[in-house]
């Protein structure tokens, strides 16, 4: 008798406990409550892409790479220029990007073992006869809309800019200052930036 | 034993003056009155929202919001110098994370960042992940911008994420609103930063697209008690 009246009690007891522990917590089951799958999106990094060569196609490096300005080799691999002496050469710019980018051209001529007595080049970019110095003609190239905004093309295609540089040695007094074994080198340099 | 149909005989009687009583007593009554069917009714509370102007029910499990859907230049106009689509330095942009109750209860709005939102790069840099995207919810305060530019993992970037998520109105919404809560979240990527950083970025890679960014976001809508 005793046993019987202890598992009912115990029973009751626990029975009492459910509902108690079910009132306590029913809140967190009985709540409106809304979650969201992960809203996903993405977006890519735009590419920057582009080549800069001469007309030989002969592409500019950043650890440097001889390009063709004054023409083609003799017999013996010499490029030799005397007074009067004209040419030119093109700088190309291909914008495969994904972005517009403008290119600034820099420019400057060296004697090899540093010699300072230079022959007398002159430049321009339209052909004609009137000629100018270097620094001059490069600030004009700049300030021109050139290669200015060269766009980005349509997907997988290029869009390209060029221009033709043209370069004569203007006959000089001073060209009897000039060493006859003057090795000259031109050193072209071209910045790729982006366009905000 | 004849006691025992005595006191039988005395219950019977009992019992029948009872029900006896209880069928005739309207007999006896002048005054009586007696209710129809008393009834009320209820509804149950509505639990119905929008987030960006849509309306969201038990069937919506997923949203789409477009992130990076609006892509500006760095003076906040069309943007005419990136490919579409596509995030360079100079750009930036903004996504709205709108919201409006219309349930019938008060409810608590959360969002969070999902860990498993990424950011993919062409290439590491000494470990880290660049990808120098900046957020904030007040464009105006340049101090309020959060970088996730040199960040050492992909925690960094859920981490960085859910500061400036720490800054969106999470408070109680009140029932029934007639106008949504916006919440912009403001992008951009500094023209004038760290170039040499950005243009290895930028470089293609013919093995690999180049740096992607991919973020998660979960709401959670949880009505208050």
């Amino acid at each position: 008798m005793y046993n019987k009246n202890l598992i009912f009690r115990v029973a009751m007891f626990t029975l009492i406990l459910v509902f108690a522990t079910t009132a306590m917590f029913g809140s967190t089951f009985a709540r409106y409550t809304w979650s969201s799958g992960p809203i996903t999106d993405s977006v890519k990094v735009a590419r920057f892409d582009f080549t800069v060569k001469d007309q030989d196609a002969t592409v500019f490096t950043a650890e440097g790479s001889q390009i063709n300005i004054f023409g083609e080799e003799d017999a013996q691999g010499n490029k030799l220029l005397q007074p009067g002496d004209s040419g030119d050469f093109q700088i190309v710019v291909v914008n495969t990007s994904d972005v517009t980018v403008e290119a600034e051209i820099d420019a400057r001529m060296v004697g090899k073992e540093g010699e300072t007595d230079l022959p007398n080049l002159v430049f321009n970019t339209d052909g004609s006869e009137e000629y100018k110095p270097l620094d001059q003609m490069l600030a004009e190239l700049n300030a021109s809309e050139t290669f200015k905004d060269i766009t980005f093309p349509e997907l997988n295609g290029s869009t390209t800019k060029a221009v033709t540089v043209y370069w004569k040695w203007i006959p000089a007094d001073s060209d009897k200052l000039i060493p006859g074994n003057l090795i000259l080198r031109m050193e072209v340099d071209a910045t790729i930036s982006q366009v905000d | 034993m004849k006691k025992n149909w005595i006191m039988r005989s005395a219950y019977l009687l009992l019992a029948v003056l009872l029900i006896s009583t209880v069928a005739v007593s309207g007999t006896f009554a002048k005054y009586t009155w007696s209710s129809n069917d008393i009834s009320d009714t209820t509804k149950v509370a509505k639990f119905a929202f929008k987030v960006n102007d849509s309306l969201v029910d038990e069937k919506t499990d997923t949203i789409t919001i477009g992130l990076f859907d609006t892509i500006l230049d760095s003076d906040n106009s069309t943007e005419t110098d990136v490919r579409a689509d596509m995030i360079a330095p100079g750009t930036r942009g903004a996504f709205d994370l709108s919201f409006q109750n219309l349930s019938d209860v008060t409810v608590a709005v959360d969002y969070s960042v999902d860990p498993t939102s990424k950011v993919y790069v062409t290439m590491p840099f000494r470990g880290n992940v660049y990808l120098p995207l900046e957020f904030t919810l007040t464009p105006d305060v340049d101090d309020s911008w959060v970088s996730i530019g040199n960040i050492v993992n992909q925690n960094g970037f859920g981490n960085a994420m859910n500061e400036v998520f720490s800054g969106l109105d999470k408070t109680t919404v009140p029932m029934n609103q007639t106008e949504a809560i916006e919440n912009i979240v403001y992008w951009r990527w500094a023209y004038e930063g760290n170039d040499t950083l950005d243009t290895s970025l930028g470089f293609y890679d013919p093995f690999h697209d180049q740096g992607e960014i991919e973020l998660k976001i979960n709401i959670t809508v949880t009505q208050v008690d």
